[in-house]
């Protein structure tokens, strides 16, 4: 079921969005094997504390620009 | 459950499990359970919406202190067992961060439809039932929207990583 499914998606990227089909070769798979080797929920633990790593980092970046004005 | 990491969105899934929710993790999280290195902050899921079910859900998300988000006017408005029955996407701040409730995602697909075209995790004694690649890929190229034409590429690749035999560069 999911060969026919990637087959239409990938048919259908051929035919409207070639620049998306051409870019999964330039994907870095070493990044992909790297997180294939760590658990499910060990991944998805990195994943969401990096995304609030990235929010404080935001937050603190306005205010101190917001401090500097 | 014991060993597992302890993060708040671990603490979110323990609850729905632990209150026999029957979900599905679908989105950013279920492509990060997958293997897709992307980062997500928040959780999202669809529901079974049988009244068994949704009052299931109800309970937990009552413990989790769920309200609906945005929040400007810090009324802290509750979901109602309407809420969970309908079609729309539900969005919660809870005591364990953002959890997004989706009665059905692109296509009209609610839990009955997505149900075949899910994989079931297990890990650190956590049994998750999580949207699988291809699926997640064609509800990605429908959505067709900027920020989900950029997730595919690195969808499709991690598909093609998973499904390549091993040993092979």
């Amino acid at each position: 079921m999911g060969d026919e499914i990637i087959s239409d998606v990938r048919a259908h990227l051929a035919e409207h969005d070639p620049d998306v089909l051409a870019a999964i070769e330039d994907v870095d798979r070493s990044l992909i094997q790297s997180e294939l080797r760590r658990s499910p929920l060990e991944r998805l633990v990195a994943s969401v504390q990096q995304a609030r790593f990235y929010e404080r980092l935001a937050a603190s970046r306005k205010s101190a620009q917001g401090g500097s004005r | 459950m014991t060993g597992q990491p302890d993060d708040p969105i671990v603490r979110l899934l323990s609850s729905l499990i632990e209150g026999n929710v029957e979900f599905i993790v679908v989105g950013g999280a279920a492509a990060v359970l997958s293997g897709v290195p992307v980062v997500t902050k928040d959780l999202d899921i669809v529901h079974k919406r049988s009244p068994e079910n949704v009052e299931r859900l109800l309970t937990v998300l009552s413990k989790l202190d769920a309200h609906f988000r945005p929040d400007f006017a810090q009324r802290k408005l509750r979901p109602r067992a309407s809420d969970l029955t309908g079609h729309g996407h539900l969005n919660f701040d809870t005591s364990c961060g953002p959890l997004d409730v989706l009665c059905e995602i692109s296509g009209a697909r609610g839990f009955d439809e997505l149900l075949p075209h899910t994989a079931e995790l297990r890990d650190f004694d956590m049994k998750l039932r999580v949207l699988d690649l291809p699926m997640l890929i064609k509800v990605k190229s429908e959505a067709n929207r900027p920020k989900d034409r950029m997730a595919l590429p690195i969808l499709m690749a991690t598909l093609e990583e998973r499904t390549k035999p091993r040993g092979q560069p």
